[in-house]
């Protein structure tokens, strides 16, 4: 069966897994702590990982069998970092995987115990710059510090911050309603309609075909 | 909205931050009222969801431990725009 253009599905298999292992040097399961952001549009993942020997990642971007013949040793503000040829594309399907979804090289950083991880050049030279005290960070906004340092003295292992106003939304009416697909879908309709956010593009009120929104529609493919 | 494991089990943990300490003090109230009165936009009960183990206002931070059996439960309905914490 073709692979879908722009969609692939990655999960946790043991050869999932193992991938992480062969990339990175470690797997999600060796996880003590993790962070993401995606601010600006420009992702960023922070692992702090179990027992975390630097050279075991070292390592393994320079034996991966896939990735290595592509890998790069980058620096930048007295930071080394490991980048890859492939960015930011074409994207080869064949090199989706766990560790790498979009099937992208990304950016690799080792900073103290702390392994950073983001998808684009520019997203890890904004947080050297950051460690470096070079430009502002997350931390230095009250609100925030206050949420992530009561998070961290309450013992959380994971959390989500946000400062989006917090309004209602139909995302919670997927799980456990225990409605079929049909009512969830004419639900969205009277809803979608009623806004104007979507058109039905065939099928009127009254029929009961098949509906389809122009909202469900992917983001395009990065390739 | 965070998550946390000790001896006691798995526990999510809510923390608002404020301008003034007399809003924290206010939103306390009302998540309480929400937890153990309020529902889900999917009609569930949040009190079959989480157990107010310990909730307080210290300045402007409002920080509430609840425990539950599914950790993901509180950041969940963060990330859907559920109806455990709505703000303007």
């Amino acid at each position: 069966m073709a692979q879908p253009a722009g969609l692939a599905v990655a999960g946790f298999t043991d050869a999932g897994i193992a991938s992480w292992r062969t990339q990175f040097g470690w797997t999600p399961g060796d996880l003590i702590r993790s962070a993401s952001s995606e601010l600006a549009g420009s992702p960023l993942q922070v692992f702090q990982i179990f027992d975390t020997v630097p050279g075991l990642v070292t390592d393994a971007v320079h034996s991966d069998p896939v990735w290595s013949g592509s890998l790069r040793r980058l620096s930048y503000l007295d930071h080394d970092y490991f980048g890859w040829d492939n960015d930011p594309g074409p994207v080869d399907p064949a090199l989706r995987s766990g560790p790498r979804p979009d099937g992208l090289g990304g950016r690799l950083a080792i900073v103290d115990d702390v392994v950073l991880q983001t998808s684009d050049d520019p997203s890890i030279r904004q947080t050297f710059e950051t460690v470096n005290d070079v430009t502002s960070s997350l931390g230095d906004d009250a609100a925030y510090r206050l949420v992530a340092e009561r998070l961290d003295s309450a013992g959380a292992y994971t959390a989500v911050i946000s400062g989006e106003p917090i309004r209602p939304s139909a995302d919670a009416l997927i799980d456990n309603t225990g409605r079929t697909t049909e009512e969830l879908i004419a639900t969205f309709d009277e809803l979608a309609e009623r806004a104007g956010a979507a058109r039905p593009v065939h099928g009127g009120r009254s029929g009961r075909r098949p509906r389809r929104y122009r909202s469900f529609q992917h983001r395009r493919p990065r390739s | 909205m965070g998550a946390g494991l000790d001896d006691t089990g798995h526990f999510n943990i809510v923390v608002l931050a404020h301008d003034e300490p007399t809003f924290a003090q206010q939103n306390l109230l009302r998540l309480e009222q929400v937890i153990t009165s309020g529902s889900s936009m999917a009609g569930r009960p949040w009190r079959d969801s989480f157990a107010i183990r310990e909730i307080d206002a210290n300045g402007a931070a409002l920080v509430a431990l609840l425990d539950v059996e599914q950790p993901q439960t509180a950041i969940d309905a963060l990330t859907d725009k559920d109806s455990l914490v709505l703000t303007g």
